[in-house]
């Protein structure tokens, strides 16, 4: 169901859940009342933990084995005719009221599951992060895939470098800014892919070269960092790796395996 | 005479429970996680189709033969019992191009009907397991392996039982209330008694048995008019197990018009009458598991149907002004149980099958008072047919349900 009517439909089964719980008042009395909301509030923390499908069964059973004791009770007790119409209309309203608040709690749910659902295609779908142009990991792992099979097919070499940055509270943003700006004006545009993993360090993929030509990458980028931080040493460290052996860097398969989103 | 009121009324409190509990069960094994399964060999499958006449509907059934989906080796045989219209021609069109599919024409014999020409069937071919299918059905792609699945993996199976659902239930008021019908069926009767018993009955259609099963069994008997539940007593008798499987899933028609309804409705109920007198003299079909279908048959068919003409006659009796004796009890409660009782599962069967709608669930509140009502004038009906037959000692002949064009394919 489209948001549009979801919100209205959410609404309207509230009003519905007011209007039962304000005929239970006045028709219920006395310890069924009582009873009937005690049923209806332990209904509503169950139904907040449980599933949409065994709510229903919670609904189901809690309708049936409230009747069957009430038609007991009447047959025990002595029914008369008005007070079997009560127990009816007081059972009528509190299955009501288990109906709708099982909707309520299935419409949240489900829209729960649609945000979720809906936020990881985002992700899919996004294809840089932040403000910078950084890759993020699902996108940055997709074009490296496609590279691979065309440079493997050229018989050519492709690299990873993973920086790895020591970071400080009061600095880490700031830092995070220079080194992204930096590194994305270090690497060639249209052929090289940067992402930033989940514990902060940056991921580089360079293709159609060898560890001398990382070096000059790594080199030129240190340069330019070094017109934008104070610091004689430098508080980033790398490490680079041949693509395919990548399996044997622990450190970097990890990540790669982890952080896909 | 207070003494049999009270009996009466505990028989009516516990058949209202009885129900409820049916309810329940079936809704938590609808709500089971499926399975996966995959088996190291597929055994052969022979499906076999009985048809007489079924041109309006052969093509969109052989459509959806060609479609299943099965990795072992999978035969569909049509078996044609003297059809007049143009069946063999279409299934021969498909005999030809699609090796799976076979046209069997099975020679002239008596009595007519279903039995007969499935017992010819399982007489020409040779599989490990056979499944019978409606002409009017069309299986979904995965129907046959879930029925497979199961019955291979389920201990002393000796097949196993899909779902029917109700191709045109859009059509009229009629087919949306036997869709509403079967659906509660088989959350009740299939998939409740299953988790609560472990134990299923074959429902004449997507329905998978071993044929050695049927084969120790004696085959089909040709008088029966319920073929598929007369079955379901023998096999259970036999100690074998007939596992539910909802994913197993096939589309058939329903009757659209009121005629068609009565007749199909009116063979089913006979099919049931001849079944309960069997069980009066079958000792076999009260032990063990076999106890729940018979006590089931003698309680719907028999002890239900005569406690409400009682109950009715009391009731006018009672307006007539006669003298009777006083028993209290909340009766308008009572009433208003059952109404939850039966609406409960209505409700129950479509938020399983995904089927809730408003106009569904006004269409449920009401069958209770007109759709459900129809089962005793139809009882009613089927037990003088019944009773004449026997009399007169005659078969009642095979009453084929009338099929109608449909312009819709499931996929």
């Amino acid at each position: 169901m489209p948001l549009s009517k979801t919100l209205p439909s959410l609404s309207l089964l509230i009003a519905f859940l007011l209007f039962t719980l304000t005929g239970l008042f006045l028709f219920a009395d006395g310890m069924i009342l009582y009873i009937d909301l005690v049923i209806i509030l332990a209904s509503i923390v169950a139904m907040n933990m449980l599933s949409t499908s065994k709510n229903f069964i919670l609904v189901l059973t809690i309708t049936l084995t409230t009747g069957f004791v009430l038609l007991f009770y009447q047959f025990f007790k002595g029914a008369t005719l008005s007070s079997q119409i009560d127990y009816i209309l007081q059972h009528i309203l509190q299955t009501a009221s288990l109906i709708l608040i099982w909707l309520l709690f299935s419409t949240v749910k489900g829209l729960q599951e649609d945000v979720t659902v809906l936020k990881k295609r985002i992700n899919e779908l996004e294809k840089y992060e932040g403000s910078f142009h950084l890759l993020t990991r699902q996108e940055f792992k997709n074009r490296v895939q496609i590279i691979s099979t065309g440079t493997r097919r050229r018989g050519e070499e492709n690299y990873f470098v993973l920086f790895t940055l020591s970071r400080n509270d009061v600095t880490k943003d700031a830092l995070d800014h220079v080194f992204s700006q930096v590194i994305l004006d270090t690497v060639r545009a249209q052929f090289d892919l940067v992402t930033k993993l989940e514990d902060g360090s940056y991921l580089l993929f360079l293709q159609n070269t060898d560890e001398n030509g990382c070096q000059i990458v790594v080199n030129r980028l240190f340069q330019s960092l070094r017109k934008n931080l104070e610091q004689s040493e430098l508080p980033v460290s790398f490490t680079i790796s041949k693509e395919d052996e990548i399996n044997k860097v622990d450190t970097l398969s990890f990540m790669m395996e982890t952080d896909a989103i | 005479m207070k003494i049999i009121l009270i009996f009466i009324m505990l028989f009516f409190w516990t058949m209202l429970m009885y129900y409820s509990f049916l309810t329940v069960a079936g809704v938590i094994q609808r709500l089971k996680g499926k399975q996966k399964i995959k088996l190291d060999t597929y055994p052969s499958v022979a499906v076999l189709i009985p048809a007489h006449n079924e041109g309006l509907v052969m093509k969109e059934t052989l459509d959806a033969m060609v479609k299943l989906t099965y990795p072992g080796e999978l035969n569909v045989y049509v078996l044609d019992d003297d059809s007049s219209d143009d069946t063999p021609e279409i299934v021969k069109e498909f005999a030809k191009l699609f090796i799976r599919i076979h046209y069997v024409n099975v020679p002239p014999g008596s009595p007519k009907g279903k039995s007969r020409v499935l017992n010819y069937g399982l007489s020409i071919t040779q599989s490990e397991y056979f499944l019978v299918f409606d002409a009017d059905n069309q299986p979904e792609r995965y129907a046959v392996i879930e029925l497979v699945h199961a019955a291979e993996t389920t201990q002393d199976a000796a097949g196993a039982v899909g779902y029917v659902k109700t191709i045109n239930a859009d059509q009229n008021l009629l087919t949306r209330m036997i869709a509403i019908e079967f659906q509660v069926f088989q959350l009740l009767m299939q998939s409740g008694r299953w988790l609560a018993f472990k134990t299923g009955s074959l429902a004449g259609t997507n329905m998978l048995l071993k044929r050695e099963v049927l084969n120790q069994a004696g085959g089909y008997d040709l008088y029966a008019l319920a073929e598929d539940a007369e079955l379901t007593m023998r096999i259970t008798a036999m100690n074998k197990t007939l596992p539910v499987v909802h994913y197993s899933v096939t589309w058939e028609q329903e009757p659209e018009n009121l005629g068609v309804f009565v007749r199909q409705r009116t063979r089913w109920l006979t099919g049931n009458l001849y079944l309960l007198e069997k069980s009066l003299h079958e000792w076999s079909f009260w032990k063990g598991k076999t106890f729940v279908h018979s006590l089931q048959h003698a309680l719907t068919y028999f002890f239900f149907v005569v406690f409400l003409l009682f109950s009715n006659s009391w009731f006018i009796l009672g307006l007539l002004g006669y003298q009777l004796p006083h028993f209290d009890s909340p009766l308008l409660l009572f009433w208003f149980m059952s109404y939850v009782v039966y609406t409960a599962q209505v409700i129950s069967a479509m938020v399983l099958e995904n089927s809730i709608s408003p106009y569904n669930i006004l269409v449920g509140l009401l069958m209770y008072f007109t759709y459900a009502q129809v089962f005793l004038l139809l009882l009613l009906r089927s037990a003088i047919a019944y009773t004449w037959s026997r009399i007169t000692n005659t078969t009642i002949a095979w009453d084929k349900t009338k099929r109608f064009k449909k312009d819709d394919v499931r996929e």
